[in-house]
């Protein structure tokens, strides 16, 4: 058995905070940390575990982490499972758990605590939402709950500061007691003998003790408490209405789309002018230099093209965790729960595909609390054709491009019709696959809806700096590296200046690295309509499919013209005059520019979203990740030609 | 999966079948093990009261009111679980 504090382990003990999903983990965890935290991934799993000091516990050090929500030790889903390995194995196995219970359905709740106990934990329980409880004329009886488990109970309101100092007198106590945490192998033994009679009678005795423990709030009122209000509640009964329900639910998709296209636009073009400005600064107050282009146009203009498209991640991330702690998201996944089910998937595969449209790696993250694996096969199979993020700024910049200026409303259209056909495409596969593929396992859809409420603004907020702030720190360093490797490419090996006159840049640019890969794969990209400058453009895009717009940036020299202000500006001036350098045709024409979206629109060009869906698809190891790289990339690429060609043929320029 | 020797009689009847805001007492749970694990620890244990509160939109999956809570089931894993009304 392992001590309680292993050599390998950080010094200050860590305190793992376990319940079921809704029970208040995490605004407890916010209250403990002050909301100070980082987030940190686990040994051999790619989920990220947020993890902070316990500052606003007084008179105890320790280390505070917030884990997904299980309903038992034995999972049911992968993500479950990565909660329950971190209890057992690893360098960071917590030392003390923090047991979550939601006072209103104790008996549910308490199971896991039940089991947590009965293997030997040191558990300090706190039980949440006794507010609800009171509303309802009954209140817990804590010291009888805690003599019945034999543990200390805290009844608290974590959004509040309160009883924050007998807790960590607690917690010492318990961490002073040096006691030793369950192995592994009881554990194994433990989890052989859960049999469905020991589950019923586990909550025999749950639903005893609940009896002992909740108890009228006022003595003239009976063992039941008030009356209760039986059937579902007005919001219910509006949001899960046949028809309210589905237009509510549409209504909140497009509200969230409009919202990342619309009120991030002016921010986008904030950022961009920005650093468009930037670049001038630094070019008008540094010597001129190939020192200088480095750095403004290569690291300044890398690091604008990171920030441009954060609004949208970052509005994204906050519509979905408001409507998560608001109790909707669950609601959303039961509603389309049926017809999702008719295309090979499932209601909880909802969640992941809407998170795919800001990034497909945490949403293929997400897809573990899929039970079923053929589901969440194709959830994670079909993800990448939601269009991230990363796509975002290639379709403005394109459907800005081609669309004229007094027609706007032709591009917010045209963008949803983007959206809406990732999604149809995915729906075509996983149909067509869930007809061919058969699942071992029964598929079967179960949530708990937790209780509607108003999500607390400042949480939501806080979750959503540190959900695009890690987006940051993981794709940052990418794109910027490409970024400024693009860069090199593209100026080196050095030319002497031209003596006949010729432009400088032009001559640097057309002789460099760059150019001479863009020639070489020039047979490929000219079908498209690309020459071998947009050439380099594109596979730039399969390091970051951002990274296009840069590129374009960086090899037609946009840089270079004053007159326009931002980047986004001066590149439709390049755009708009770019020719072919043999025959003096029009490079970016309505066909090239449609080839293109769609080329973005299907083509899985993002390396490390393969690497997840590798790791994600667990046994099945490279083949479907290989398989929907080289599907989804080769049918964009033809479906792109033969877009180019056909209208070329049709008589679209 | 049926249980031969448990008739559907108006009393005794399978989860999905009760009317809205019904309730009823679990007397069994079905199905194939880990379904029917999911469905025990979720607290649809026997003798313990369920009512059907709604329908969503689509008609499937449907709620249910238990042990303090709100679930959504699914009407194929609704079918395992054999109530008493
Ligand atoms: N009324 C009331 N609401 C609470 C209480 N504690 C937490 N909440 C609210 O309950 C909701 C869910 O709390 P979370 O902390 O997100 O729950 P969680 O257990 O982390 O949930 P998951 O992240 O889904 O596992 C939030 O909107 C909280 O504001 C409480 O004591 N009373």
């Amino acid at each position: 058995m392992a001590a309680a504090t292993p050599e390998n382990s950080p010094a200050l003990p860590l305190v793992a905070l376990i319940g079921s999903a809704n029970c208040g983990k995490t605004t407890l965890f916010n209250t403990l940390t002050g909301s100070h935290y980082n987030t940190v991934n686990y040994p051999g799993a790619t989920v990220e575990y947020a993890v902070g000091d316990a500052r606003r516990l007084p008179g105890f050090s320790c280390r505070v982490m917030d884990t997904p929500g299980i309903t038992s030790l034995v999972p049911s889903s992968p993500d479950e499972k990565v909660t329950v390995d971190a209890l057992f194995q690893g360098d960071r196995r917590p030392d003390i758990l923090v047991a979550v219970a939601d006072a209103n359905q104790l008996s549910r709740h308490l199971y896991l605590t039940r089991q947590l106990l009965d293997l030997g934990f040191p558990v300090v329980l706190v039980v949440t939402m006794e507010d609800l409880l009171l509303a309802k004329g009954l209140r817990v009886d804590e010291r009888n709950l805690s003599e019945l488990l034999d543990c200390p109970v805290f009844v608290l309101d974590p959004r509040k500061q309160e009883r924050l100092s007998q807790m960590a007198e607690a917690l010492r106590a318990l961490g002073e007691k040096s006691q030793t945490r369950p192995a592994r192998a009881q554990y194994e033994a433990f989890a052989a003998e859960l049999t469905e009679e020991r589950i019923s009678e586990t909550f025999h005795a749950l639903d005893a003790l609940e009896h002992l423990a909740v108890k009228p709030r006022f003595e003239k009122a009976g063992r039941e408490g008030l009356p209760q209000r039986h059937g579902p509640s007005t919001a219910d009964r509006i949001l899960l209405h046949p028809v309210l329900g589905l237009l509510i639910f549409l209504g909140a998709m497009c509200a969230i789309f409009t919202a990342i296209f619309w009120m991030a636009a002016p921010l986008m073009d904030g950022i961009d002018a920005l650093f468009g400005a930037l670049v001038t600064v630094a070019k008008s107050v540094l010597p001129a230099s190939w020192a200088t282009d480095l750095f403004a146009d290569g690291l300044v203009g890398g690091v604008g093209a990171v920030l441009v498209f954060l609004p949208q991640i970052a509005i994204l991330f906050f519509a979905m965790g408001y409507l998560e702690d608001s109790g909707y998201l669950a609601r959303g996944a039961a509603l389309v729960d049926r017809p999702l089910s008719r295309i090979g998937l499932n209601g909880k595969s909802f969640v992941p595909l809407l998170s795919g449209y800001a990034c497909a790696i945490p949403a293929m993250l997400a897809a573990r609390t899929i039970p079923n694996r053929l589901e969440r096969m194709l959830t994670l199979f079909i993800i990448p054709l939601m269009s991230c993020s990363a796509r975002l700024p290639v379709y403005a910049l394109l459907l800005a491009f081609l669309i004229p200026k007094d027609k706007p409303w032709l591009g917010g259209l045209a963008m949803t019709g983007l959206y809406l056909s990732g999604f149809l495409i995915g729906a075509v596969i996983s149909t067509i696959a869930s007809r061919y593929l058969k699942g071992k396992e029964t598929s079967g859809f179960m949530l708990e809806l937790p209780a509607l409420r108003a999500p607390m603004l400042r949480v939501v907020l806080v979750s959503t700096w540190h959900k695009t702030w890690q987006y940051i720190r993981k794709a940052g360093p990418t794109i910027l590296v490409i970024a400024l490797s693009l860069w090199v490419l593209t100026h080196t090996p050095v030319q002497p200046a031209p003596s006949d006159g010729s432009d400088r840049e032009y001559v640097a640019v057309s002789n460099s690295y760059a150019a001479r890969i863009g020639h070489f794969i020039e047979p490929v990209t000219a079908p498209m309509g690309l020459d071998w400058r947009g050439g380099v453009a594109l596979i730039s895009g399969f390091a970051a499919r951002e990274v296009f717009v840069g590129s374009l940036a960086l090899v037609y020299r946009v840089q270079e013209l004053n007159d326009e202000a931002g980047m986004t500006g001066k590149l439709f001036a390049r755009m708009s005059e770019l020719r072919f350098e043999g025959d003096g045709r029009r490079i970016f024409t309505v066909s090239t520019c449609l080839g293109i979206l769609l080329f973005y629109l299907i083509a899985l060009q993002c390396f490390p979203t393969v690497a997840v869906a590798r790791n994600e698809m667990g046994s099945w190891r490279w083949r479907p990740a290989l398989i929907q790289l080289g599907l989804f990339t080769g049918v964009a690429y033809l479906l792109a030609v033969a877009l180019v060609q056909g209208l070329r043929a049709l008589g679209v320029p | 999966m049926i249980a031969p020797n448990l008739k559907i009689t108006a009393e005794n009847l399978t989860l999905e079948r009760l009317r809205p805001g019904q309730q009823g007492v679990v007397v069994s749970v079905e199905g194939e093990p880990a379904q029917r694990r999911r469905l025990l620890e979720a607290g649809f244990v026997q003798g313990s009261p369920v009512r059907f509160v709604m329908a969503t939109p689509f008609g499937d999956p449907l709620v249910f009111s238990l042990r303090g809570t709100q679930i959504a089931l699914r009407q194929s894993d609704a079918r395992h679980v054999r109530v008493r009304v």
